[in-house]
């Protein structure tokens, strides 16, 4: 889905205090996110590394397997966003011509 | 859409009810790309990733598992997207 909207000349037009309100909606958007991210890889390498709780602190083993579990989280995160926006941009530009095609179709329906 | 929003003057109730309604609308779109995304990469790590852990960075074999993963993620969007449109 793609919005049909211009919402960069909304966002251009809008006054002032409505682009501080947008852009602070985002920054907190963004913080909420990566704390939100924070939580799901501190849990997510907790699981996959902790073996069991004979001491109180990670062993070597552990350690290094929740610093591979985080590298490698980061490296997943890149490629995936890599297909991820390939898609969205191969997506809005389908629906771009789908548009196109549909005002066309309508001009020569109006000629006729 | 009713009021076009091609004129400029933003003190036009009209205008500016369509600009709240469109940036509520980008704003959950954005909500919802985000959330994607996290789940995409939740699934493919959990699939992927060799475990237990070699090294920090993606093997060749990892990676292009991802992509495979990222593939197939893809398709079943758009199979029960349009199943769900289907439904009704």
């Amino acid at each position: 889905m793609s919005l049909n909207f211009p919402i960069e000349s909304a966002v251009n037009e809008m006054p002032q205090d409505g682009r501080d309100m947008l852009s602070s909606t985002l920054e907190h958007m963004q913080v909420r996110d990566s704390l939100k991210m924070y939580n799901n890889l501190v849990e997510r390498c907790f699981r996959e590394c902790s073996e069991d709780m004979r001491s109180k602190a990670l062993s070597s083993k552990e350690e290094q397997c929740v610093v591979k579990c985080c590298e490698k989280f980061m490296h997943v995160t890149g490629r995936v966003g890599m297909r991820f926006s390939e898609f969205f941009s191969q997506m809005e530009a389908a629906a771009q011509q789908h548009m196109a095609e549909m005002l066309k179709q309508q001009e020569q329906q109006s000629k006729s | 859409m009713s009021s076009p929003p091609s004129s400029n003057d933003i003190n036009d109730p009209a205008n500016q009810a369509a600009a709240g309604a469109a940036l509520a609308l980008a704003t959950t779109e954005l909500e919802y790309r985000v959330e994607l995304l996290n789940k995409m990469v939740a699934s493919c790590y959990d699939k992927c990733a060799a475990r237990p852990f070699k090294e920090g960075t993606l093997s060749v074999g990892e990676n292009s598992c991802v992509d495979r993963c990222c593939a197939k993620y893809w398709q079943v969007v758009a199979i029960v997207g349009q199943l769900l449109g289907a439904q009704k």
